[in-house]
């Protein structure tokens, strides 16, 4: 893996010209974004995906700033994409997630084959986006894009503060969520308190 | 089987260490949780890089064209531009340094702020005081709408006659007197301008000759039915760079080791 140092100069190097260097923001970039996409527009991930570089490529040269700052433009692009095709289909697209699913994905015998590795990262990102769309993409913007708070709250328009208790509620849920389900018997949850009482349809589904 | 005893309800502290990229912590209580976050965060897959050739294509097509492609920066733009940059080092006649800003800012093809600011009575007070501060980021920058772009003549005096003449052509009261108004000969060049007798179309032109007409239209580009949309506010951005962490090798992209926790033990 290419070091964030590193990237910087990629950066600079992309925005003189270099395909090659453009070609490496790509392929570093690309996966984080189509995941945050997956999470917002589900199934026409791709396609905004594919808008997001279009703009992106065009307008390298007025982005000033380094790789992180590189990672926290690109995910605003994107997401400006993704919102507008959400206005325009005015729904966001149901998740269909399965904790169960995923828990089987992630038996440690399988996890070496390439093919499931992408479908694992499937299954836990469709897992993400079945959260409430506030923490589903605070985890994404700062697990899987690497962002903190601040940055994430930039491109969410919230204050750093938030977007940490977005995130802590989104991992408290899927940890819930998580524990609750598979191998062990399903557990009542009452013994937790300050629960939310918020459960998805998957989740429901489940127990 | 189930030594998983440790079901913890996950605490704020945990999480945030964990966001902060303290894997080992979320390991220990939640490995489930270390699980899905790292196959979320595993590293790219060929899949996810199907794009690429499209995007190469693009960034290609970019580098070739003139410097805002897609954007069409138009001719009204550029010669704005110009006559921007002669009249501020004209009329402010302020040192190179400050003037730097607003040339600069005037070339990239923004800003109609000090043609009005130079008009004799311009609608805000602000504009009594050219200062060459203003031509900041934020000022409305003229959008050429239609495939027939208003031409300016290319001298800065036309480009005060019009703003007078929208500020006389605001004045005329509603929608219909200023349609009627269009009529007049003495907007003829107005209209001209404008390219069509067309109370929306000469109320947009004019929108966009004033500081104060039209905001900044916000990068979502939804409201360029054209597609050419304002980037992604990299112009803003840039500033805030210095938030964003360098230093979370571990957040992405990452390979598929990330938490080693067990997920089942026993």
């Amino acid at each position: 893996m290419v070091a964030p140092e590193d990237l910087d100069a990629v950066v600079r190097a992309a925005q003189s010209g270099d395909e090659d260097a453009f070609r490496l923001l790509y392929r570093t970039q690309q996966p984080a974004l189509l995941r945050y996409l997956r999470v917002l527009v589900g199934e026409d991930a791709e396609d905004i995906a594919s808008e997001a570089w279009l703009q992106i490529s065009r307008d390298l040269g007025t982005f000033a700033g380094d790789w992180a700052g590189f990672r926290g433009w690109t995910a605003t692009v994107a997401r400006h994409r993704a919102m507008d095709s959400l206005r325009a289909m005015r729904r966001r697209p149901q998740s269909s997630a399965s904790v169960e699913h995923f828990l089987d994905l992630i038996a440690p015998e399988e996890t070496a084959d390439r093919a499931l590795e992408l479908v694992a990262t499937d299954a836990a990102v469709a897992l993400i986006a079945s959260l409430p769309r506030d923490q589903a993409e605070a985890v994404m913007l700062r697990v899987v894009l690497g962002l903190d708070a601040q940055a994430a709250g930039k491109i969410l328009g919230k204050r750093a503060g938030a977007v940490r208790t977005a995130a802590y509620r989104g991992l408290r849920q899927l940890a819930r969520r998580l524990e609750s389900a598979g191998s062990s018997p399903p557990l009542k949850p009452n013994h937790w308190t300050g629960v939310t009482p918020s459960t998805t349809p998957a989740l429901k589904e489940v127990r | 089987m189930s030594s998983n005893e440790r079901r913890d309800r996950m605490d704020r502290t945990t999480a945030e260490q964990f966001l902060q990229g303290d894997r080992a912590t979320l390991n220990a209580g939640h490995p489930r949780l270390a699980e899905l976050l790292a196959a979320a965060s595993a590293s790219a897959h060929p899949a996810e890089l199907a794009g690429e050739s499209a995007a190469m294509a693009a960034f290609t097509a970019a580098r070739h064209s003139p410097p805002s492609p897609a954007r069409r920066p138009s001719m009204i733009q550029l010669a704005i531009a110009k006559i921007l940059t002669i009249k501020v080092a004209a009329i402010a006649g302020v040192a190179c340094a400050s003037v730097g800003g607003v040339a600069l800012a005037a070339n990239a093809g923004v800003l109609p702020e000090p043609i009005s600011s130079h008009l004799p009575g311009a609608h805000s007070s602000k504009s009594a005081q050219p200062h060459p501060k203003l031509s900041g980021s934020a000022q409305p920058r003229p959008i050429p709408s239609g495939s027939a772009l208003p031409r300016p003549s290319g001298s800065a005096a036309t480009a005060l006659d019009l703003a007078a003449l929208c500020r006389d052509f605001d004045g005329r009261g509603d929608r219909e007197h200023r349609t009627k108004a269009l009529e007049e000969q003495r907007f003829g060049e107005l209209v001209r301008q404008a390219g069509k007798k067309d109370h929306d179309r000469v109320e947009k032109f004019c929108a966009r000759l004033k500081p104060s007409g039209s905001p900044i239209p916000r990068p979502s580009g939804s409201a360029f039915p054209d597609g050419d949309r304002p980037s992604g506010q990299p112009s803003t951005r840039p500033g805030e760079q210095s938030g964003y962490p360098s230093d979370r090798p571990s957040a992405f992209p990452r390979a598929s080791s990330g938490p080693a926790g067990p997920t089942q033990q026993g």
